[in-house]
This record gives structure tokens, sequence and C-alpha cells, in this order.
């Protein structure tokens, strides 16, 4: 909006980040942003009274020094990935696009986004936890684009780059970065490495105008896809979430059909699938703040604590679409969040 | 609504004369609003002790309004940093005696100086050394109470140095603070117009005859709570997808018994969802 201040023209500093390359980094990009000193990021990020969905419409930057713990366990809303050994952790808390369901706005009480710039700290973490992996046997997987899209920041932070360079050639250990983003043309001169999955979310056109209006459109993402197959990454397409609307089989099938004429199937290391769902807590306290996304006011069920889509017709519609999948790619290679 | 908050006389005198506010007898405190441009102003004296109570009272005085607070006043600034008559946006705000800091959400894209603020409890008059900026009396409480009863992105600090820390309250010249201010008029007067735009967006999906329309069929239909809550789930989603449309009258018999009253607001439901 026209009205408002661009994104990042305020950015807040931690005192205690003074001077850390990333820091630095961050200040020289934004030269002609405001400055503010803070004594602690959760001061301004966690303090009530926010409207995440006004300060999305001019999002602040803060510069911060993350606290233990460093690493998480993965939770069980994400698919499994055939080891013990998931975690995520944290760079950046926060996103700059506002996909209508994602949980980040229940998550959050404000818009703004928290880059932590001691990224050796969260390094030197997963270095300990590979060294002693609950199941020796199976590699450990961490993924880094959890509360965040680390590769849309890479024309701002070049974090992916650096996280890219840090795991590459490490034994055991699998980084995954998930995006919606086109930019990968910003880490495209960096040779693929064996360590990193770059995994990219796609919805049908449709989904994508109504549901993820701030993030690249589809043929964006497709292009941006093919680009990293060519250079010999390995990427992981995730449909997910599927939003179940009403003509979503004619929808999905189509859409599909068309990607998979773009897409050598057999080159991906795997897809992902899952509808929608959300922790409970979050779920409802986006209802409260008066989200205009109609996916809020569907029924769900719920179960263990998740909004989800009812058993039924989740079973019924994952099976439906692993089916046309499998047209595509290998069966072996469909990881479906509870079947 | 938008609600100017100021501490003098010589603060408010300048906005009641430029957008024309009446004096209105509603409080037993400095209250003057013009209902045509949608702007009060209230007086809350030097200090902390009125604040609460003033701001408090003018808020429940308004139902189902935005309302946006805008602090404005004077402020003591450091010799070699501001000049008198200089007017700030403040963007963060520090309690001297509580330590506590508050920062503005500063959302619109507006063309004054920013600047942070300590505010104090006494009068500073030694040029304010131990302050790393602004120095006033008012803000943080300001801030600290209305951040409880509005989003912080409607609230909005802005000061004009009045003195560079070296004159006495008692001595403060009531016809140069006036001039003051009415010489950043334009400036001022241009934000809060701006400002305006925020209190519009993401207001509540339900209009109020909406919410009397859930009433209503609640009382007529005898729905339990969680009907209620499921219906007022179908009219937002009705209301997303169809912004001016009235809702559907329902003509339905009063139930007399738990499957009519079921299958009534089945009936309701289906009704909003075709
Ligand atoms: S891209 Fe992912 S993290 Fe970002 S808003 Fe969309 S769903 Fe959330």
């Amino acid at each position: 909006m026209k009205n408002l201040k661009p994104n990042f023209s305020h950015i807040y500093v931690e005192k205690d980040v003074v001077g850390y390359p990333l820091t630095d980094l961050a200040l020289s990009k934004f030269s002609s942003s405001s400055i503010v000193m803070i004594d602690h990021y959760k001061d301004l990020f966690n303090r009530p009274g926010q409207d995440f969905q006004v300060q999305k419409l001019s999002m602040k930057l803060i510069l911060a020094k993350k606290k233990e713990p460093y690493l998480y366990p993965a939770s069980n809303i994400i698919q499994d990935y055939d080891t013990p050994n998931v975690f995520y952790n944290t760079p950046i808390l926060n996103c700059i696009y506002n996909c209508d369901y994602c949980y980040l706005q229940g998550m959050y009480n404000s818009g703004n986004l928290v880059v932590f710039v001691n990224e050796d700290d969260m390094m030197d973490a997963i270095d300990r936890e590979v060294s002693d992996p609950r199941d020796p046997s199976r590699p450990t997987v961490v993924s880094i684009s959890y509360n965040t899209d680390l590769l849309a920041m890479e024309n701002i932070l070049p974090l992916s780059r650096r996280w890219i360079n840090y795991i590459d050639g490490k034994r055991d250990t699998i980084l995954e970065i998930r995006t919606k983003s086109a930019l990968f043309g910003a880490i495209k001169d960096i040779e693929p490495s064996e360590n990193v999955i770059l995994s990219w979310t796609l919805s049908p056109e449709p989904i994508c105008a109504k549901y993820e209006s701030t993030a690249p459109p589809l043929k964006s993402r497709v292009n941006a896809i093919k680009s990293a197959l060519d250079s010999g990454w390995q990427v992981r397409l995730c449909f997910d979430p599927i939003i179940l609307i009403d003509d979503w089989f004619e929808i999905y099938s189509l859409f599909l059909k068309r990607l998979f004429q773009e897409i050598n199937g057999s080159h991906l290391r795997d897809v992902t699938l899952g509808v929608f769902r959300m922790n409970k807590d979050y779920f409802n306290r986006i209802r409260k703040r008066e989200t205009r996304s109609d996916i809020y006011f569907s029924d769900y069920a719920i179960e263990n604590g998740i909004v989800v889509v009812d058993s039924e017709k989740r079973r019924s519609s994952m099976e439906t679409l692993v089916n046309i999948l499998t047209e595509f790619v290998p069966k072996d290679k469909i990881l479906v969040w509870k079947k | 609504m938008q609600c100017i908050i100021t501490a003098l006389k010589a603060e408010s005198d300048p906005f009641i004369q430029y957008l024309g506010l009446k004096r209105d007898k509603a409080f037993n405190f400095p209250y003057f609003i013009n209902n045509d441009i949608g702007i009060a102003l209230i007086g809350v004296g030097v200090g902390r002790k009125n604040i609460r109570a003033r701001i408090h009272k003018f808020f429940r005085s308004f139902d189902d309004t935005v309302i946006q607070f805008i602090n404005i006043g004077v402020a003591g600034g450091k010799k070699n940093q501001t000049r008198i008559g200089q007017l700030f946006l403040i963007n963060k705000i520090i309690d001297d005696s509580t330590n506590q800091t508050y920062y503005p959400d500063i959302l619109i894209d507006h063309p004054l100086i920013e600047n942070s603020i300590t505010t104090v409890q006494r009068g500073v008059y030694d040029g304010g050394g131990q302050y790393d900026s602004l120095v006033d009396m008012e803000a943080s409480e300001i801030f600290s109470v209305c951040s409880k009863i509005v989003p912080i992105h409607n609230i909005a600090i802005i000061k004009l140095v009045s003195d560079h820390m070296e004159t006495h309250e008692s001595e403060f010249d009531h016809d140069m603070i006036s001039s003051l201010l009415m010489g950043k008029m334009d400036k001022i007067t241009y934000f809060i117009d701006k400002y305006k735009l925020l209190g519009r967006i993401n207001g509540p999906i339900l209009s109020k005859t909406d919410m009397d329309w859930i009433t209503h069929n609640k009382e007529q239909y005898l729905l339990t709570v969680t009907q209620v809550n499921q219906l007022m789930n179908t009219v937002k989603s009705y209301r997303l997808h169809n912004s001016s449309i009235s809702l559907p009258e329902i003509n339905a018999k009063r139930p007399m018994t738990k499957v009519d009253q079921k299958n009534i607001f089945r009936a309701i439901r289906e009704k909003l969802e075709t």
C-alpha cells in the first residue's frame, strides 16, 4: 500500500548483536532505514497488542541473538522422513510471504521478521547432534526453513548460501530448505550439494492466487525448480497443504498433469503430500484475529490437538492424488502425511 | 475516531482552533470534538496522574468505534541535537522510573524525523546530559495505558522541541508553545490524515447489523452456545464471500422439539452456504 512505509523501513537491533557480520550486512543493505536499538527482541516481537496482519503490510526487521535451544525435534505435523533424527531450527522467525493457511499467524504476536545473526551457534548445535544421533544408522535431517522461507530472503540476506556452505561435505547430515520463492538464481553459482534438499511448495494456480497471493506465481516457482534440477540439485516437491476446495479434484489433477509435462518426476528426490492441518490453538487464535481467509471458517475435525480435514475426506483425497502422482513419480518417492 | 491527547492548554489551543473542535461537557476535564472530521481532543494535564482515568473515560464513551490515540505535545531536546520548534515522531519510549521501553509501530509513510524519548517524573532543567534524546513527562504513561485498550499501531506520539531542558516549567510561554505548534500544523495534520488509514485496516468482519442478525436468530430458534459459535463462523464465511449482500431472512417456526431445533439450525447454515 502506497501510504505505508516499505518493508524493513525500520531495523531493530539488539545491543548484543552490534558488530556481528550479519548485523553489519543487514545494516549496509538498508542504509536508509531507521535504526532503533533494543535490549531483547522479545520486548518487541512478543509484546501484546500487535496486529499481525496490519504489521505484514509494512514489515520491520529485528536483528537478534538466538539463545538455546538452537535445535528442535520436528513436530508430528511434518511428514515422516524415514529417520528419527529429524530436527528444525530457526535462523529466522516469520516469513516475508503471508500465505492464508500459514500457522505463523497463529504462532507469533508479530508480523515482523526476526533474523538471528549468531548462525555459528546454530551450526555448532547441529554438529553436536550429528556426533551423537538418536539412531546412528540413519542420517540427521534438519529443516532450516521451518518458521520462515529462507530462500525468499536470499537477495536481502544470503543465509541459504551460508548454510549450504556450512553443510556441504558433512557426513550423514541433510539440510532441507523449503521455499515458495523463485530465487534459485541467487544460489545458482554454488555447486550442488549432496547434503542439501531444495524443497518447493507448489499449488495449482487458483490456490496460489487465492491463498498464496504474496508468494511468487506458480510459473516462476516451476522455472526455479527446472533450473535447480538442471543444475543437479536434489529437489523435493511439496504439495502441502492440499486445499480441498469445492472442485479440488479437477483443479489438482489438471495441475499435476501439466506440472509433470514440464518436470521429469523421476529426477525428483521425492514428493510430499498433506492436507491442510494446524495446531488447534494457532487455528483458534487466527480465527479470533478476524482473518479474512475463508479457510478458517470451514468445518474440520480435531485430532490430538490438530485441526484437520476429517479422516474420511483426507484418506480419499490423498489416495486419489497419490494415484495421479504415481503416473509421474515412483510410489516409493511419495511421502504422505497421515494417510 | 482519532483522539489527540495533550498535556498543556498551550498544546491544545492550536488544535482546537485549527481543527474547529468544540468544547463538549460530557466529561469534567477538557474535552473537545469535531464529529464531522472524526477528531477529538482530551487534556490530561502535566505528568501521569490524570492520564489513565481520562483516557479510559473517553474510550468507554465510544462503542464499536476504532479509536486512534495521538499524543501531541512539547518535549525537551538536547541542545547539540535539536532545534527549538523541531518536530519528531517517536519510535521508542523509555520510562525513566521503571526502565520499561515501548516501541510505537511506525507503519505510515510520514515525512517526520523519528526520535526516541525518555519520560521522566520531574522536569529536567540541567540540559538533560544523562538522557539520550528527547525528554517529556507523559509519553510512557500514555502509551502504556492506550496499548491495553487499542492495538499498538493505533497509538502515535508526536513531540515538538520547546526547550533545551534549561527552562523551568513555570517559565513556559503559552503563546510561544502555541505558535510553534501552529507553525507545524500542516505537517501534523498531514500525518493525522494519513494515520487515519491505519484505523480502517482489519476491522471486524461482521458489522453491527450482522451481529444483530445472529442474536435475533439465536433467540428465535433457541440456539445453543456451540451452535451460535458455528453460526458465527458460517456468517463470517458468508460475509467474506458477499461483502455487501444482506444476510437472508429466516422464516422458520419457533422449534418445539430438539429435533426441530437441530433441523432449523442445519437449514440456516445451508442457506448461508449456498
Ligand atoms: S511461504 Fe511458508 S512460511 Fe511463508 S507465509 Fe507461506 S506458508 Fe508461511
